[in-house]
């Protein structure tokens, strides 16, 4: 028995040290090693509000600087400070005037910069006049009133009411407010800001503050950067949100997603958010990796000019009137779009074109989105009757196998149904999407011309020069992202001298109508204007300017020695203070 | 001498001004435009993009963003915008104006990268001593193998040393250096794990700033040798062309008549002249160092000068590309000016006048 006690204890002492993880303390753990294969790692500027690249995206805003309005990683929208996992924000509640024009927002009081200046209603302030002055040379200009076509967006002016609540005007109220006023936050007292309105905001330009910022609220700081190569950030000693235990974050660059691929397998790096769609399955296979899947808010498109392309034509003039586009002479008949949709198999070019890693669009609204209508489906794929709408649309198939226009709405007769398609060339997925397509539509007696181009030439051609017959492209919302999509449809935006987001040329005036009415729900209840874009979508399936492909699928990965990654969508790090990185 | 440099570098300032010429116009004349890349996105306004086009001044004709580029905008006035990019005006309802503040390359100021928002020069400037790091090495390995192998394969010429050596050089030469680098990295960086799969410095050290020799050299080492290999290939090539030509001559049948040794009479007596037409290409070598190096730069995410100029182009970022014509054009001109001059220096038969 005495023997058996012993051997029991001595197996005991050997097991239990391996069962118990040693919790870690401040800074113990590992650091946090991400890639960056975006391009070289070149910050523009580690001051927010100079700076909106991909780099300055994750360290600047994620890890350095608060917004005046945070996000919950559970509800994907904007959160006050104290719910559940809320991140990155200042704002412990807001409230909108009745005629929705003006919103006080109430800041939290426990916040103070890195050196242990207060953060204050006069940071805020700084911040919003220092986007405004245009003299900081700040990207983030959309943040301020501009007027266009007579419909004001932006914040007009923004008011300290005490030491803790601001308050933002707005010219025209619109609901996409909530997204303007979220904009990032930087330290006033640094630049010597103190409201006057003399103040010169150019001195935030070349200000060490682009390089080494030392003022900071996050759990991280800056502690070295190297351009083209990393940027490195030490623990912070006070985090108000708990205690941050890795010893750093270290944001490196890589050449591309297959060697980023092959240095996490080999842990050099830790985490990963998007690894290449080609390697998910080997890392979902990888004992040592732990990941977590959502559907994205990147998703791709097919568009098509709707126009006459051979005299490509804003959509009104200087008065607001509207001009003749003309037609397109194919696509300018809904009949044939509406035909097209189904003889696209989406499904087909998800698992040809990302491995699968990717979810149909059923219209122009994300599937994450709060505004997704979840009982409309995405378009089948029915060869058949795409056959029998392009036959009634006046395309029927030739002897020769091609469709030709007899009796069409727009084309001659004669005419072979036969058109460019051009996307980026080097983006491998859209490539692989094009030549797809093309095969789909050649079975359907369609002719398409695929090419892939370089990436400012189609954009010349498109937004530009609105010459083009049909095109392949992507978008990305943003996040907390918002289903108002007025700049990507409207009249206004189908403008080819300056570019406009409204290459198609999409003319639907009730569109319109239900886009700037859900945008202008008062209270603007989620639900209310939900209801509003179920409409919009059905009418996008029925009369639509592109075809819905699909989002693009996120995947974060972290090795598993990462103790506490709990990756939301969009908000991966939303709890990095508390990972426990096993060194 | 003296007179001979002087000459040549009054001569290098209408072969500069021809290369900026030619090179801007390129620039320019690519399609599309900074504003497509810095401002594509659903929710960018017109206004912006018209905004963000004027402040770099892109809508200006070519010859007008040259001159500016060449000799600065401020001897010249623009209207003061206001947050709108409407004219501000005085109290008496008159525009107001304001000077430029670029003062042009003449003067030193190569213009401001329209993506990081720092002074182009620096931003290259800044990667220089990277670029030599990597650039350097590789070519005092290349030199270091090279120019030894050369001598020993025309020594031992037909021998399976000169044979194999020969075969190495020509598959060394044609093979891709991307696929080198890229199967490098899977084997020993993440097969076996000897070695960092990239970067300049350890992950530790971008946080507390520390790093060891050691690791400073292993990270050094699947680079350099990707990028020696091909010095190495053309280095012996040449060299054992060269010792071959000097092997026949009567000095060297003399010195071994003299019952000198071997290896003195080829290393010492032979490899000093054979090493004459290397000379020719040292020079021109210098360039490479600082922009030849962008696939090993990029395949192992070094921060070098020609990876920062590829990003340049792909961003259409004007003064960093303008900035990197002007580096490498003067790096060019100052390679095979030394060129000369070491080839006058090694040859004593050659006068430069």
């Amino acid at each position: 028995m005495k023997k058996t006690l012993i051997v029991l204890m001595l197996v005991l002492s050997l097991v239990m040290p391996l069962a118990v993880t040693q919790a870690q303390g401040p800074g113990e753990g590992g650091p946090v090693v991400e890639g960056n294969f975006s391009g070289s790692v070149n910050i523009g500027s580690f001051n927010p509000l100079r700076s909106n690249d991909t780099a300055a995206g994750r360290i600047a805003d994620d890890l350095l600087f608060p917004d005046v309005i945070g996000a919950s990683p559970f509800t994907q929208y904007y959160a006050r400070v104290g719910e559940e996992g809320v991140y990155g924000g200042l704002a412990t509640d807001w409230t909108v005037s009745e005629d929705g024009l003006t919103y006080t927002v109430t800041l939290r009081q426990d916040a103070v910069w890195s050196d242990g200046t207060p953060i204050t209603a006069l940071d805020v302030k700084f911040s919003f006049e220092a986007i405004a002055s245009g003299a900081a040379d700040t990207p983030l200009t959309g943040y301020i009133n501009y007027v266009e076509d007579g419909n004001p967006t932006g914040i007009s002016e923004v008011t300290i009411i005490d030491d803790y609540t601001v308050e933002f005007k707005f010219e025209t109220a619109a609901c996409t407010a909530l997204g303007l006023i979220g904009y990032d936050v930087a330290p006033a007292h640094v630049f010597g800001y103190d409201g006057s309105p003399e103040f010169d905001f150019s001195i935030m330009v070349d200000h060490p503050m682009d390089t080494d910022p030392e003022v900071v609220f996050g759990p991280f700081e800056v502690a070295r950067f190297a351009s083209g190569e990393a940027i490195g950030l030490s623990p912070v000693e006070s985090w108000p949100e708990g205690v941050v235990i890795p010893s750093g974050y270290v944001y490196r660059d890589v050449p591309d997603q297959t060697v980023e691929v092959e240095q996490f397998l080999a842990g050099e790096l830790n985490f990963m958010d998007g690894p290449s769609v080609a390697r998910r399955d080997d890392l979902r296979a990888d004992a040592n990796t732990v990941v977590a899947d959502f559907p994205g808010n990147a998703w791709d498109f097919m568009a098509f000019n709707l126009a006459d392309p051979d005299n490509p034509q804003p959509a009104v003039d200087e008065n607001g009137d509207p001009i003749d586009q003309g037609h397109h002479p194919i696509f300018g008949d809904v009949r044939v779009r509406r035909a097209l949709q189904y003889a696209v198999d989406v499904e087909g070019i998800l698992e040809a074109a990302v491995f699968g890693e990717g979810t149909q669009m059923a219209a122009n609204t994300i599937p994450t989105s709060w505004a997704a209508d979840p009982n409309l489906a995405p378009i089948p794929y029915d060869p058949v009757k795409a056959g029998e709408m392009l036959d009634e649309a006046g395309w029927p198939l030739g002897d020769n196998g091609v469709r030709t226009c007899q009796g069409c709405m727009y084309a001659e007769e004669g005419t072979p149904f036969a058109f460019e398609l051009i996307t980026n060339q080097g983006n491998t997925r859209r490539e692989a999407i094009g030549v797809i397509i093309q095969d789909q539509l050649y079975e359907l007696g369609i002719d398409v011309d695929f090419q892939a181009i370089d990436f400012q030439t189609l954009i010349d051609t498109t937004y530009g020069a609105q010459t083009f017959d049909a095109f392949i492209l992507g978008w990305r919302e943003g996040f907390p992202s918002d289903p108002d999509q007025l700049q990507l449809f409207s009249t206004s935006s189908d403008d080819p001298a300056n570019q406009g987001s409204n290459a198609s040329s999409y003319n639907n005036p009730e569109m319109i109508d239900l886009m700037i009415k859900a945008n202008t729900v008062p209270g603007c209840d989620p639900q209310a204007r939900a209801e509003i874009y179920y409409e919009i979508q059905k009418m996008m399936q029925e009369d639509p300017p592109y075809i819905w492909l699909f989002a693009q699928n996120l995947m974060y990965a972290a090795r598993v020695e990462v103790e506490g990654f709990a990756a939301e969508p969009n908000l991966p790090l939303w709890n990095v203070h508390a990972w426990q990185i096993a060194q | 001498m003296r007179q001979y440099i002087f000459r040549r570098l009054l001569q290098a300032i209408p072969t500069l001004f021809g290369i900026t010429i030619l090179s801007y116009a390129i620039v320019v004349a690519a399609p599309g435009n900074p504003v497509a890349t810095l401002a594509f996105g659903p929710r960018t306004t017109q206004a912006q993009k018209v905004q963000l086009a004027e402040q770099l001044g892109i809508n200006d004709p070519v010859y007008k963003q040259y001159i500016r580029w060449l000799v600065g905008n401020d001897w010249q006035s623009f209207r003061t915008l206001d947050r709108r990019g409407n004219p501000v005006r005085d109290a008496d309802g008159n525009i107001e104006y304001e000077n430029g503040t670029q003062r042009g390359i003449l003067r030193g100021d190569f213009g401001t990268s329209f993506v990081s928002k720092k002074p182009a020069m620096d931003v290259l400037v800044g990667k220089i001593p990277a670029t030599l790091e990597l650039g350097g090495l590789a070519l005092l390995f290349g030199l270091g193998l090279g120019l030894p192998i050369g001598v020993l394969a025309a020594v031992w010429r037909g021998g399976w040393f000169d044979n194999i050596t020969r075969v190495m050089a020509v598959v060394f030469n044609a093979v891709p250096v991307f696929w080198l680098g890229l199967l490098l990295l899977l084997i020993f960086g993440s097969q076996l794990g000897w070695l960092p799969m990239g970067g300049r410095y350890p992950t530790n050290y971008f946080i507390t700033g520390e790093v060891t020799v050691r690791e400073r050299v292993e990270h050094l080492i699947l680079p350099v040798a990707v990028l020696s290999t091909g010095y190495v290939a053309v280095f012996s090539r040449l060299m054992r062309a060269s010792t071959l030509d000097v092997l026949s001559q009567d000095y060297i049948r003399t010195a071994q008549a003299k019952g000198l040794r071997g290896r003195q009479v080829y290393f010492v007596h032979a490899a000093r002249n054979a090493m004459i037409p290397i000379a020719t290409i040292l020079g021109p070598a210098i360039p490479g160092l600082i922009g030849g190096a962008l696939i090993t730069e990029t395949i192992f995410s070094w921060p070098g000068v020609a990876r920062t100029a590829f990003t340049a182009v792909l961003t259409q970022d004007y003064p960093v590309i303008m900035a990197s014509v002007i580096l490498v054009s003067l790096a060019t001109i100052i390679g095979y000016l030394l060129s000369d001059i070491l080839y006058a220096l090694i040859d004593p038969r050659i006068r430069l006048s």
